[in-house]
């Protein structure tokens, strides 16, 4: 408060020396200042910067790492499913070629698109 | 230390505590508010403009260079904001309107709420003795630094005394001036 005191008679006395002084200033002026500089988030001690920056990283790094373990298995369906799904289509060529099969024997002559 | 140097000042400043920043502003705002008042011819306006200077400078604070004078950076962006700032009420086209409105409130100002504002036309004729009473090689050295605006190099080298003395001495001047000046200022 001492300090601050001693700031503010140091600028008057550097105004009315130099004769540049306006006719009025606030008193609440530096406060005001001050208030804009903390709520418009200009301030750079914001004392919990730091340690807020460091917990959104563990957090976004734990959440990233717990996405990528719960998608694995997802992962290993998904494969299998497409298996499978190869699986039926040899299936259905085996089924298909059959049925050219017996065409050929029935009419003694082979089907071009069963070749 | 009743005043530390603007260099410190700011140095704490961009190592995080912002309040320091404070102490800037209550030694400043009188000559970038009347530099403003130039420009803007009323007192709200001034401030105004004068508090966008503050934020300004506080924004770019590590880009100010040590090597010259906090005053005369913050100067500078006082004048850049004043244009800009007259620049936009012309734009506007509202300038001789608003200029006649805020004369009359510039007038009631001191009438209204004196004990909200500082005066300082009432202090200059408190203020020239003390300097007066000043040691003369401290009297020099404030008017070299303070009034002529020259470095610590500069005065240095022209009066032929190392840094270190024209530091402990401008401290000494500034000291002897405050406590002078507290026993004249009734209002604080």
């Amino acid at each position: 408060m001492m300090k601050n005191k001693n700031y503010s008679i140091f600028g008057r006395i550097l105004s009315i020396i130099n004769n540049d002084y306006p006719p009025y200033v606030s008193k609440n002026f530096s406060d005001n200042v001050m208030k804009n500089i903390h709520t418009n988030g200009y301030s750079k001690t914001s004392k919990f910067k730091t340690p807020l920056n460091i917990a959104a990283s563990l957090f976004f790094a734990m959440i990233t790492t717990y996405a990528l373990i719960s998608l694995e298995p997802i992962e290993k369906n998904t494969v299998a499913q497409e298996i499978i799904e190869k699986d039926n289509d040899l299936i259905k060529r085996v089924i298909d070629d059959s049925s050219c099969k017996e065409l050929h024997n029935k009419e003694g002559n082979p089907d071009n698109e069963c070749k | 230390m009743i005043i530390e140097e603007d260099d410190e000042i700011i140095r704490q400043c961009l190592s995080g505590d912002t309040d320091s920043y404070k102490y800037l502003v209550q030694k400043y705002q009188f000559r970038i508010i009347n530099t403003c008042y130039k420009y803007t011819k009323n007192i709200i306006d001034a401030e105004d403009v004068a508090q966008e200077v503050f934020l300004k400078a506080y924004q770019n604070l590590s880009t100010f260079k040590s090597s010259s004078k906090f005053y005369s950076w913050l100067y500078r962006i006082a004048v850049n904001t004043s244009l800009n700032y007259i620049n936009s009420k012309e734009k506007r086209k509202e300038k001789e309107t608003i200029s006649e409105e805020n004369c009359l409130i510039d007038m009631n100002i001191s009438n209204d709420n004196p004990k909200d504002y500082y005066q300082l036309n009432e202090l200059v004729n408190k203020l020239q003795p003390l300097m007066d009473n000043l040691p003369d090689d401290l009297k020099r050295l404030v008017e070299l630094y303070e009034i002529k605006d020259l470095t610590y190099d500069e005065i240095s080298k022209e009066l032929s005394i190392p840094i270190g003395t024209v530091r402990s001495r401008l401290h000494r001047a500034r000291n002897m001036l405050i406590s002078e000046f507290k026993k004249i200022d009734d209002e604080e």
